[in-house]
């Protein structure tokens, strides 16, 4: 191919993808959510090992044992990891940009032995630590979604 | 078997002189020319790629032919940044089989052609979809607990982004190079995503790397210096992010796979016995966290290894020489690259990135939640 | 030809039907616990995995991440060939021949009913010259199924009786569900999706998984019922359909004779006693079966017509039913394999073909069959 002197139009072709997925429940999640919507946060034990999962599902993975024990679990929690996030990323969800600075963390709610990925609602670094307990707050309005939870708010030390 | 020859692309936040097919081209092309032998003598293929990132769907019925197969066997390996490490490792059965006496491996992503926010579709829908914050809001949350328990600083993970921008300089196929990096500039980056600077974190690429593996016997026929495999081990791992408490601090399916390598290949002492390593660094501070877990230095060590210079191009044991993923990061590639890079470090084709006397050489992968893959490469074949 | 390496032993499929009201985790979960079981061996066991799913269908990138716990890939390898279930058999095949590996666990997974199948066919094409045209997988068969008919004078009654033997097959075949057997009138009368397809001649989109369990020969005297793989092959032809013949496919004709050569197979009319191919539409399944060897080029169809192919003649093809008989897309060759299992060990109950011992597997992959894989499953090693 030859690479002419002057310089060339790049063609560009663009195509939005624009598809749909369903996706089933079961009845990992189906509990899950039928429960959350209550207000009430449940996680799944594992009977060889005793972790606690959040979210539920089939088998413990280390053990590769059925889980059919329901636990409930605290909506409060300790943070065992965190990030304040400041550059935006399309929301896969919602496929708009994400606004930002938010909080985020790992919180281990109390009873279970898995960490949940949930927004923090503090953007001010010195206040956030591993080892602060904070506290869901929910929606109003419950979808049954993980969403139902706004935000997790620090409490007081 | 044997690595007999390596070839990549130039790589470059945007390949606009090349579509998916040329871009392959371009890199089975030169390692074809590498390892001295014609595409008819190549008897299939394996092709490492994240579709998604690129919103395609069976992206090697498109781009098989442009790497110069066509009516051959060819199938593609995908989990996700480990693509490029898994697709060798299957290369390598498919050659340990018999089935197959030389086989290309090609791993490529074109990241400018999609929305790779859009490829962080990993997570799952129904649980934290809603707030996961790719891969750099995994990594800042991995770092804050690497940080707490193993004490290591800003100051010491930029040092390893410097490092990486400024090997990267002697590679003429590495994306970021930057000659005059310094950790306070790294440090004055634009924070993504606390502690993570923009220039703490792996770029994202348009580029393809391409591996040959032939049997012992053709490698002995057509190659001068294989690079025979010695080990290739994978591990994954449990599929939610906080599934694991502390993952950089553990990440026990890297430090099993690393200790079940070394086993196979007779390394007892990482430091002493490997000549060069490339490993997948997708983020400064996890660069860190191998050095640690892989046994290069102890538990809260690997900031002072660092500053030492233990794991520059002088120290005792390179790591990078290619300015490794922090500089050059196609997803489906990135791994591929490892391998190719410890292989050309055998062969002693790596000119100004030769790190002397190589006979010895560790690839790693990286990928989703702590997925693993280890390589050892060897000048000998025992 | 040398003895074969590599058997096997236990198989396990979900059942397929639409609309599966079960995560991917829990669908895969009961093939591979039934996989397992079958076998009689424990997770522990398993020295590898190999999975096979498609992100753009899943809607998950990295979508082995869905089953990695449920396949046993917790602190063990696994790796994801992205395409046909076949494929990924084949690369299975070539981990326990590579002597490394003693008994690999292997998984298909797809759910149908997740995304719009045909919407996202669309993105299987080349962005530059097709995509953007509206290609998608039917109207991409529509053509090739045009290109056939004209070149061996057939048209839409010939492909018919495809569509009726694969549906009564499926109806019968208990881990089907929502597949009922049609007439000939009522397929010639359907609703034409592309011309000549109708409604009927295009599989349905089902949910569903599949397990199989390999192990090498080294250890398979431990299995009760070990069916040996004699050979594989696999082949992708150019992407273009316009670079490539559409009414015939060079990929499969290859992909079967690296298959028969290394099985030693020399009469492939003659030689099986069943056959399993992937026919995402009805008319593909004459032209696989003209690719295989099983008929002489645009004469598959007198097979079909005469009988032949029935689950009560001479040589059934697709006792299970196949993908018309609704059976999952991805999944595809891998439960073509794991029927011919059933088959091989005198397993497939109402749909037992008396006395089969050798089983011709197909699967295929990419727009009008550009991709092909063939094993041949036989009762002796």
């Amino acid at each position: 191919m030859e690479n002419g002197a002057e310089s060339r139009e790049l063609v560009r072709i663009r195509i939005d993808m624009d598809l749909e997925w369903k996706f089933a429940r079961g009845w990992s999640f189906g509990e899950f959510f039928r429960q959350f919507k209550g207000g009430n946060i449940v996680g799944i034990k594992c009977p060889q090992c005793g972790r606690v999962y959040l979210p539920p599902r089939p088998v413990c993975g280390n053990c590769y044992e059925e889980m059919h024990e329901w636990i409930n679990v605290s909506d409060e929690g300790t943070i065992r990891a965190f990030t304040v996030v400041y550059n935006s990323i399309t929301d896969p969800v919602t496929g708009r940009p994400r606004k930002t600075p938010y909080g985020m963390a790992l919180i281990q709610l109390d009873r279970s032995d898995t960490l949940l990925n949930h927004y923090v609602d503090q953007i001010d670094l010195s206040h956030l630590a591993i080892g602060r307990r904070v506290k869901a707050v929910f929606h109003e309005e419950r979808r049954g979604a993980m969403s139902d939870i706004a935000y997790f708010r620090l409490l007081e030390e | 078997m044997a690595v007999i020859g390596t070839g990549q692309t130039k790589h470059e936040s945007r390949r606009d002189d090349v579509s998916m097919q040329e871009m392959l081209r371009e890199a089975s092309q030169a390692c074809l020319i590498d390892a001295g032998i014609s595409v008819g003598q190549v008897e299939a293929l394996v092709i490492g790629n994240m579709e998604l990132f690129e919103g395609r769907a069976l992206p090697e019925m498109w781009c098989a032919e442009g790497a110069g197969f066509s009516l051959k066997p060819s199938l593609k390996i995908a989990t996700g940044g480990t693509s490029g490490t898994s697709a060798v490792i299957a290369g390598y059965y498919q050659v340990a089989s018999g089935v197959f006496d030389v086989v290309m491996v090609v791993g490529f992503e074109k990241h400018s052609e999609g929305n790779t926010g859009t490829g962080m579709a990993f997570t799952d829908p129904m649980w934290d979809r809603h707030v996961a914050s790719a891969a750099v809001g995994n990594f800042a949350l991995s770092i804050s607990q690497y940080m707490a328990h193993r004490g290591t600083t800003q100051q010491q993970a930029a040092m390893a982004a410097v490092k990486a921008r400024r090997n990267a300089c002697n590679n003429p196929y590495a994306h970021l190079q930057m000659p005059d990096l310094s950790v306070e500039d790294v440090l004055n980056s634009r924070m993504l995503a606390y502690p993570i600077h923009l220039l703490d974190m792996c770029p994202t690429t348009d580029g393809a790397c391409a591996i040959i593996l032939a049997s012992e016997k053709v490698a002995r026929k057509v190659c001068p210096k294989p690079a025979w495999i010695r080990a290739a081990a994978t591990l994954h791992d449990q599929p939610y992010i906080g599934d694991h408490a502390e993952r950089l601090v553990t990440m026990r399916t890297l430090k099993e796979a690393s200790r079940r390598a070394y086993q196979a290949a007779g390394i007892t002492d990482p430091l002493k016995q490997l000549d060069v390593a490339e490993i997948y660094d997708p983020v400064s501070y996890a660069e860190l966290a191998w050095y640690e877990i892989l046994g290069f230095c102890k538990p809260g060590e690997a900031g002072r290894l660092i500053e030492d210079g233990v794991t520059a191009m002088d120290g005792e044991l390179p790591v990078n020489p290619s300015g490794g993923v922090l500089s050059t990061n196609p997803v489906g590639a990135s791994g591929v690259i490892r391998v190719a890079e410890a292989a050309l470090q055998i062969h002693g084709k790596g000119n100004k990135r030769q790190v002397p006397d190589v006979k010895t050489a560790l690839a790693t992968g990286y990928g989703v939640y702590s997925w693993a893959d280890v390589v050892i490469l060897s000048s000998s074949p025992q | 030809m040398e003895p074969a390496r590599v058997a096997a032993v236990g198989v396990a499929q979900t059942i397929y039907e639409p609309f599966k009201r079960m995560t991917t985790a829990e669908m895969v979960y009961e093939a591979v616990k039934g996989a397992l079981t079958d076998a009689g061996i424990d997770i522990s066991e398993v020295n590898y995995i190999v999975t096979a799913s498609v992100d753009l269908w899943d809607g998950l990138t990295a979508s082995n991440i869905a089953v990695t716990e449920v396949v046993g890939a917790v602190m063990r390898p696994e790796v994801r060939v992205a395409s046909d279930g076949l494929f990924a058999a084949a690369h299975a095949f070539m981990l326990v021949a590579s002597g490394h590996h003693d008994i690999v666990l292997l998984v298909a997974h797809a759910k149908g009913s997740l995304a719009n199948h045909f919407a996202v066919s669309n993105w299987t094409f080349d962005p530059i010259y097709q995509q953007t045209l509206g290609m998608d997988f039917l109207a991409a068969a529509g053509i090739q199924a045009n290109a056939y008919c004209e070149l061996h004078g057939l048209n839409r009654s010939h492909l018919a009786g495809v569509v009726v033997k694969n549906r009564l097959n499926g109806s019968r075949n208990p881990v089907v569900s929502g597949v009922s057997s049609i007439s000939r009138e009522d397929v010639l009368g359907s609703p034409v999706q592309a011309y000549p397809l109708s409604v009927c001649d295009c599989s349905p989109a089902t949910d569903g998984a599949c397990a199989v369990v390999l192990a090498s020969k080294s250890i398979a005297g431990r299995f009760k019922r070990p069916v040996w793989i004699k050979g594989i092959g696999y082949c992708q032809d150019v992407h273009y359909l316009g670079d490539r013949t559409l009414t015939e496919s060079e990929a499969l004709i290859r992909a079967a004779q690296n298959a028969y050569k290394m099985a030693g197979v020399t009469k492939p009319q003659c030689e099986f006693s069943l056959a399993e191919i992937t026919e995402p539409f009805s008319y593909q399944e004459l032209m696989w079966m003209e690719g295989l060897g099983l008929s002489e080029k645009g004469e598959a169809w007198k097979m079909v017509e005469s009988g032949l192919t029935m689950l009560e003649g001479k040589f059934p093809v697709n006792p299970s039913g196949g993908l018309i008989g609704g059976s999952p897309f991805i999944i595809g060759g891998l439960a073509r394999m794991a029927e011919a299992v059933l088959q091989i060990r005198g397993e497939a109950h109402a749909r037992q073909v008396p006395g089969a011992s050798k089983a011709l597997v197909h699967g295929t992959a990419g727009p009008c069959g550009q991709s092909h894989a063939v094993m041949i499953l036989d009762i002796a090693d």
